[in-house]
């Protein structure tokens, strides 16, 4: 399908507001709050990093915890992979050896990946079978900063049949979460037209475009009748404003240029596009989070095993999946990949790459608190395991960007020194403002068997 | 107070204005003079309420049945008394994807085929779209669209081919105009745009005179004879309006009106709140307030639409409707399924000792004289009660070593020599102990807490004490009173008009009190006065703020 210019600038954003599907994510109850709007992103990668345990090198964080600054990252510690991030030293949190504390032992993908955002066990099994026995957090930050009935956005980069899909967001215990795996479908459901094909949708914003111009005028010259009183036309500007919110709106709408790329990608499931899909996923969010559509969203990168087949400076890598085995297979048995360890490496740039990118994006729309929207937000990276082989859950790496409204202190590496998950979550919860029913801080998320509490090192707010 | 405010004033000449012809002069020589009764300043544009737009796309697309797309609309809440004023009700973001949904989902079903499309027509599609918009906008608009509008329409509807080309262009065009049409503002607000003052009013064009008299009556848009009425400028003429007003008076959908008005008024949907104890109350169960909302309902239509009576017998006719779980709380045999009973020992009269409104207005277990005489103060008589103190203490629990009735306990708290004296004593509780021989749930009785029942006091009803002793006494006093048939007026007038009447239009209330009080006027001829009035084809000058 082909969304024209004239579309972008004058149908899709023209007509967001007035969507039926729309009006009920308008989150209105919770954002017309007096204070901040804080919103989280959780980007996933998996197969872990090249992080100095086992025998392979420390390529991923700098040498020592404590401050973090660009001339640090980018000169010292330029052959980390975090170097990436330079340009946003300051308002980085790098949190390494974050531990999932419900490993299985018989498939460390399927059974970290339910846990990373729930800190909570899973039941049994391999594939896609584990489902964790939680809610994850960004359903629970959805529920306090959403309107009510608004499900948080969960995205994937990644095919649809696979042995280990998503696994991120939980509705509910064992409510494991569909991705959506389609930027182009995404953008649709965000703008209320997702029942129908694309064309279909193309040519219903279309109809109510030219619908809403007629409308339009009529108000209009209604409104402009002199023998209406006062009372009378801020009734019809109360209508007439019912129709243009959506004009309004398009300040805040995908730049075109977005939403070409967004309808450029035709098989969203296919290897070839993955960084693309992950890319327009993190538009679409940057742009949600700006238009208020949402508060929360989950992107997974790839299966749980991730087997996508990057390219890198222009080469095609083996399956990420079976470098992060340092082998050419998905088991323990296979020819060594040459390289593997370094291989690795690149692709955890590449990774940080795709995160920084989402940080731009953050970054360039404005904030009307801080600098920009970024400030609003905690941008989280992280991976569901923490190395090759074996696959270890005890060190998962943790990237956290923004400060979610001043909420976080940022700048920082600390080391987690192998402590649960849950404290983490606690305290991103915290951050964009989910609390107990008692007003205090959010520090119980998680399986009840985990000690609770935040990270207050962390945060400026108690 | 409201009822001392609007005392009858000295204007009842006015009647002489239904005589007459349109806005006169105000010259002593002009044949048709300056009425005195001048219509409120109101809205210009009222919107539609949920029901007038049901009944609306109803009729304008020629559907056999509502389609019931207002049943997940937002609802309409203004506050007001009716449903009926426009001017207090917007078009917000939701209200607006309300409107959009239900627009796409009728124009669909208006072009789903070609059967589906000359329904929608009426007959015979015709041929062309110029002839297609006009013949849609005319009744969307309930007017003639202007040559800019068809222009708009005619374009939109050319554009079907582009923007739905899986649908054939002869279905596609008209389904694109409708679901324009029924989006328009034209169309779901009633504009009243005529401008040309004429002796101090604004006299209504023939199509917004013809919108006005039909969403009065039948709550719907006009038919064809009224649309053709307004086109000819039939409408103008006097005698040809009263025509027409009867016309849409003596149909079914008139009958809806009465019914909403009375329902509204009597507010009968809080009976589905009522709930009492079984063991105190054997008599209730959850199927007993059906019964008791459609008693009321069978008793206002009787009276007014078969016995065609007036105020005074909704309140004093010694007759209701009844079933055989009302005949259980009435203590009447012999009832199987609902019939007429005749009350011959006095106890009974009118709309006030039945238990839709007894019922409604008690606590769980006992009568609530308070809100029965708030209840009728505010409703029945317009007495202009002012509302109640912000911090409105218990009434004192019952002294078990000092049993009293309730009525006792109210006048001790709240009687004369108490803080409550100035409204309760005065306007309240007098009425409230009228009823004072029905418990609860509407049961006669003749004890309270083992004493008797004392059910008699007095009120200043036209600025005159009346002394009565129960409800049958106190129905008779207000029926004679023009307090109430003022207030009656009053209401349908805001019912009819679609505002809160005002000072312009007082004349008019206080000529149909009179009449309605002295010759017991029935309710249809009051209707049919006060849409027939001058006040109703005009609008004011000025404008609300």
């Amino acid at each position: 399908m082909k969304l024209s210019r004239r579309l972008v600038l004058r149908g899709l954003g023209g007509v967001t507001l007035s969507f039926p599907a729309l009006e009920s994510l308008l989150p209105k109850a919770a954002w017309g709050q007096v204070g901040r709007k804080r919103f989280a992103i959780f980007v996933r990668a998996g197969n872990g990093i090249v992080q100095g345990s086992g025998s392979d090198p420390e390529r991923f964080w700098p040498d020592t915890p404590g401050p973090l600054t660009t001339a640090g990252l980018s000169t010292t510690s330029a052959d980390r992979a975090t170097s990436e991030l330079a340009a946003y030293a300051s308002q980085l949190i790098f949190l390494k050896n974050v531990r999932l504390q419900f490993p299985r032992g018989s498939c460390g993908h399927a059974e970290a990946i339910p846990q990373v955002l729930t800190a909570a066990s899973q039941t049994g099994g391999t594939g896609n079978t584990p489902r964790a026995r939680g809610m994850s957090i960004d359903w629970k930050i959805a529920q306090a900063n959403n309107a009510p009935g608004t499900a948080p956005l969960t995205f994937m980069a990644g095919p649809r049949q696979t042995y280990i899909g998503e696994g991120l967001s939980w509705s509910a215990p064992e409510m494991r979460t569909t991705a959506e795996r389609s930027p182009l479908n995404a953008f649709m459901r965000l703008t209320g037209l997702a029942s129908a094909p694309p064309e279909v949708q193309r040519l219903i914003v279309e109809r109510r475009k030219s619908v809403n111009d007629f409308v339009r005028d009529q108000l209009r010259e209604l409104s402009g009748k002199a023998q209406l009183s006062a009372n009378d036309k801020r009734r019809l500007a109360l209508h007439l404003d019912a129709v243009r919110d959506t004009e309004l709106r398009m300040t805040c709408d995908l730049d075109p240029a977005q939403v070409t790329q967004v309808q450029a990608i035709t098989q969203p499931e296919s290897n070839d596009v993955r960084p693309e899909v992950v890319r327009r996923f993190m538009d679409l969010s940057a742009w949600a989070f700006h238009c208020q559509l949402n508060s929360a969203v989950t992107l997974q990168v790839g299966e749980g095993n991730d087997q996508t087949m990057y390219d890198v400076n222009g080469t095609r890598y083996p399956r990420f999946h079976w470098i992060s085995h340092r082998i050419n297979s998905d088991g323990d048995m296979g020819t060594p990949i040459p390289n593997a360890v370094e291989l690795h490496h690149q692709v955890d740039r590449l990774q940080l790459r795709l995160f920084k990118y989402l940080l731009d994006r953050l970054a360039a729309y404005p904030s009307a608190f801080g600098a920009n929207l970024l400030d609003d937000c905690a941008a989280v990276w992280m991976n569901d395991l923490g190395n090759g082989p074996p696959h270890s859950a005890d060190n998962t790496p943790w990237i956290i960007a923004g400060s979610a409204g001043g909420s976080l202190r940022t700048g920082l590496f600390v080391d987690h020194q192998k402590k649960p998950n849950n404290l983490v979550l606690n305290t991103l919860g915290s951050a964009v403002g989910v609390r107990k029913a008692n007003g205090a801080l959010l520090d119980d998320f998680g399986e009840a068997s985990l000690a609770p509490g935040v990270l207050s090192n962390l945060l400026t707010i108690s | 107070m409201r009822a001392l405010l609007f005392a009858p004033l000295a204007l009842l000449a006015c009647e002489g204005s239904l005589a007459g012809g349109l806005i006169g002069s105000g010259r002593p020589d002009d044949p048709h003079p300056t009425p005195l009764e001048k219509p409120g300043v109101a809205t210009r544009v009222p919107r539609l309420n949920h029901v007038e737009y049901e009944n609306t796309v109803t009729e304008l697309l020629h559907l056999p049945a509502k389609p019931n797309v207002t049943a997940t609309f937002v609802s309409d809440t203004t506050g007001a008394a009716f449903d009926t004023n426009g001017g207090l009700l917007n078009v917000d973001s939701t209200a607006w994807a309300d409107y959009q949904r239900a627009a796409e989902q009728l124009a669909l079903a208006a072009t789903a085929d070609q059967a589906a499309l000359a329904r929608t027509f009426g007959g015979a599609i015709p041929s062309t779209p110029d002839l297609q918009v006009r013949a849609l906008a005319l009744r969307a608009f309930r007017r003639p669209p202007t040559d800019a509008e068809v222009a708009s329409l005619v374009t939109l509807h050319g554009k079907a081919a582009t923007l739905n080309p899986s649908v054939a262009p002869a279905l596609g065009g008209p389904r694109l105009v409708l679901e324009a049409l029924l989006q328009s503002p034209n169309f779901l607000y009633r504009p009243e745009l005529s401008s040309e003052p004429k002796n101090g009013v604004v006299p209504l064009d023939g199509y917004e005179v013809a919108s006005r008299l039909s969403y009065a009556l039948w709550r719907s848009m006009p038919d064809e004879a009224l649309f053709a009425a307004a086109a000819s400028g039939e409408l103008a003429v006097r005698d040809s309006y009263l025509v027409h007003a009867r016309r849409l008076l003596a149909d079914r959908r008139a009958r809806d009106v009465v019914a909403s008005f009375h329902d509204q008024l009597l507010q009968v949907r809080r009976v589905t709140d009522v709930t009492r104890n079984t063991t105190l109350f054997p008599e209730f169960s959850v199927a007993l307030r059906d019964s008791m909302m459609e008693e009321q309902r069978a008793f206002v239509r009787d009276v007014v639409l078969e016995q065609k009576q007036g105020l005074t017998s909704l309140l004093t006719a010694p007759y209701s409707f009844l079933d055989d779980k009302l005949a259980r709380v009435y203590g009447v045999s012999g009832v199987t399924s609902f019939s007429k009973v005749t009350f011959t020992d006095g106890r009974r009269l009118g709309l006030l000792t039945q238990p839709a409104f007894l019922a409604v207005n008690a606590t769980s277990t006992t009568s609530d004289p308070i809100h029965r005489g708030v209840f009728v103060n505010h409703q029945l008589l317009c007495s202009g009660l002012p509302p109640p103190p912000n911090v409105v203490p218990m009434l004192p629990a019952e002294d078990p070593t000092m049993p009293r009735t309730l009525r006792q306990r109210i006048d001790a708290y709240t009687g004369r020599g108490t803080c409550g004296e100035g409204c309760h004593s005065t306007f309240i509780n007098p009425i409230g102990f009228g009823y004072e021989h029905f418990d609860a749930l509407g049961r006669w009785r003749d004890t309270d807490k083992g004493f008797p029942v004392n059910a008699a006091d007095e009120f200043m009803f036209d600025e005159k004490l009346a002394q009565f002793d129960g409800a049958g006494a106190l129905a008779r006093a207000m029926a004679s009173s023009t307090m109430a048939h003022a207030c009656y007026v009053e209401h349908w007038l805001e019912y009819l008009y679609g505002h809160r009447p005002t000072d312009p239009e007082r004349p008019l209330i206080d000529r149909l009190a009179k009449k309605s009080k002295e010759s017991d006027a029935a309710v249809l001829s009051l209707i049919e006065e006060l849409v027939s009035s001058d006040a109703f084809r005009a609008r004011a000058v000025e404008v609300t703020p």
